[in-house]
């Protein structure tokens, strides 16, 4: 309220008129305020900085009066203005003799301009009121009105204004954010893409030399008859080294697999799947003399099968290796229990056992356990992880060191049950 | 009767000195293409019985050049054994459509053993039902 206003003098009707004029003036802030959280709105509603822009020139009548409305972005080292409403205005802004945009550029201070100025940029409006946009103390930009009568702009019209350039603010901030977030995006998934395809390489690769050392060992026998048995020994030793280097590249690639293949889930036979597994084992199990009891009534799981042949298979190949070299009774048993909206499965073994510190690191990939001489790569065990953490279900051990080892895993019993993203129960 | 002539197309010198070794040992006369650029001048200027193939080459693809040798009428009765470590062959529509055997890495001397015996027998008796047959001619 003007303070040269004195109300005790004043008579009855011009007290109303008074009290009529200061209210349709706080009516007609109050709507300018509001028209300023609409703007808002519709700027929040996009990610896109021409369609904020384009937001502004449309809405912005509905706060100041202007015959001129423009933009200014940096671009790299240079600052350009992008005029939305009205005759074009230069593009380049050129800070050194355009006073009237350099000072709120420079010093994020607001500039209101009621009669004219030097600069050549808005040279035909006597009024101009320059807001610049700032974001943690970083000049953005600034947003430009202009009018072309003298003193059009009056420090109301600047707190509006200010109002304005904060929403704008905060639309482009989060542009710039999801626009950054996305390339970030991009990159990564392309490097993933890189790196499988890297890997992938790689693998393949390495199996030219690999056929080399075998297809080499097998003619060095077939040229050689009469070689000594020692000899045929070690070229024997040879080439089953670099079979086990084949069978690890091989897990390497399927690990890679496991990341791209989102495969269909279906019921699966999970006896099937163990006998199938106990077979490609088999000859490890003959040479240590492991007997296997697989339980007949293994129930069904909502899985993938020859994943879980591959689960089956780590699983004994783990409690074979494990089973150290002097055990009287080496035994594995594959069973299951049904839980409430799982299955349990298990594969036991009566081997040397894991200690609990080593429990912890045993599904991470590449580890391999001391306590006995134990022979191929620690992949199998995080392949399981995989698998199975890509099938919704949880993989655990329970073991007591010298008494044999239980690795279970669980499995959804139906294709309806929430995919779980587990938590590593290990570490 | 001249030797069966065999080509080995593969990068890598000692693999390629193996696969020759054993087709060798079959008794093919070979040579050693490491170059995928000299691969289809070398095809058409000693017209092997038989190729071997590797595919993941560089410059010039295996796939690429097994097309070309199909694409060529005087060169159809080629056979062809592509060797790869790719497993990716499997889903290669040339490779199906084309190779008469298609080897994953690694590769044992008994399975190219086994291919040029399976392709000698049936070559023979090939030999033997074109010799039988009446000339269109009559002579």
């Amino acid at each position: 309220m003007p303070s040269h206003l004195n109300l005790e003098t004043l008579d009855r009707d011009k007290l109303l008129a008074t009290v009529r004029r200061l209210l349709a003036e706080a009516d007609a802030l109050s709507s300018r305020i509001s028209a300023v959280n609409e703007i808002g709105t519709a700027m929040a509603r996009t990610l896109d900085l021409t369609k904020i822009e384009r937001v502004i020139a449309k809405q912005a009548k509905w706060l100041i009066d202007f015959a001129h409305c423009s933009v200014c972005w940096r671009d790299q080292d240079s600052w350009h203005l992008k005029t939305l409403f009205g005759p074009e205005e230069p593009k380049l802004v050129d800070l050194m003799v355009m006073p009237n945009l350099s000072i709120p550029l420079r010093t994020g201070q607001p500039q209101l301009i009621h009669n004219g100025s030097e600069s050549p940029i808005f040279s035909k409006y006597l009024s101009q009121l320059i807001i610049p946009l700032t974001s943690e103390d970083t000049v953005l930009g600034a947003i430009n009105f202009a009018a072309t009568e003298a003193h059009r702009y009056t420090s109301d019209d600047m707190r509006i204004a200010y109002m304005l350039s904060l929403q704008l603010t905060s639309a482009i901030r989060n542009a710039n954010m999801v626009a950054e977030l996305r390339q970030t995006q991009k990159e990564l998934s392309m490097r993933v893409e890189e790196l499988d395809a890297y890997g992938h390489t790689i693998a393949h690769d390495l199996k030219t030399p690999l056929t080399t050392i075998l297809m080499r060992c097998e003619m060095f026998e077939l040229n050689f008859p009469t070689i000594p048995e020692e000899a045929l020994h070690q070229v024997r030793e040879l080439a089953q080294s670099a079979k086990n280097m084949n069978r690890m590249i091989e897990q390497l690639l399927w690990l890679a697999k496991l990341r791209n293949t989102l495969e269909y889930r279906n019921e699966v036979n999970m006896l099937a799947c163990a006998k199938s597994a106990e077979q490609r084992v088999k000859p490890l199990l003959d040479e240590k003399n492991i007997t296997v009891e697989i339980d007949p009534d293994l129930p069904n799981a909502f899985g993938h099968g020859q994943w879980l042949e591959e689960v089956f298979a780590n699983l004994m190949s783990n409690a074979i290796k494990y089973m150290g070299a002097h055990n009287p009774a080496p035994k594995i048993m594959i069973r299951a229990k049904s839980l409430e909206t799982c299955i349990r499965y298990e594969v036991v073994d009566t081997g040397v056992g894991i200690k609990p510190e080593d429990q912890k690191r045993l599904f991470e990939m590449f580890t391999r356990l001391k306590t006995v001489h134990a022979e191929g790569v620690g992949i199998g065990l995080s392949i399981v992880k995989r698998i199975i953490h890509k099938l919704g279900g949880e993989v655990g051990i329970e073991s007591v060191f010298g008494q044999g080892s239980t690795f279970w895993f669980t499995l959804p019993a139906k294709g309806d049950s929430a995919y779980v993203v587990s938590a590593d129960l290990i570490s | 009767m001249s030797p069966p002539h065999a080509l080995v197309i593969e990068d890598d010198r000692m693999l390629g000195e193996i696969y020759c070794d054993v087709l060798n040992m079959c008794g093919f006369t070979t040579q050693h293409i490491m170059d995928s650029h000299l691969a289809m001048a070398a095809i058409r200027a000693s017209m092997p019985t038989l190729v071997i193939l590797d595919l993941h080459l560089p410059h010039i693809s295996g796939v690429e050049i097994l097309q070309s040798i199909r694409d060529d009428e005087a060169l159809q009765n080629i056979r062809v054994i592509v060797a790869t470590g790719s497993s990716y062959a499997v889903q290669d529509e040339v490779i199906n459509k084309f190779a008469d055997l298609v080897l994953f890495k690694p590769i044992s001397i008994q399975q190219i053993t086994d291919f040029v015996t399976r392709m000698k027998l049936s070559d023979e008796q090939a030999n033997v039902s074109d010799s039988t047959e009446p000339r269109p001619d009559g002579s």
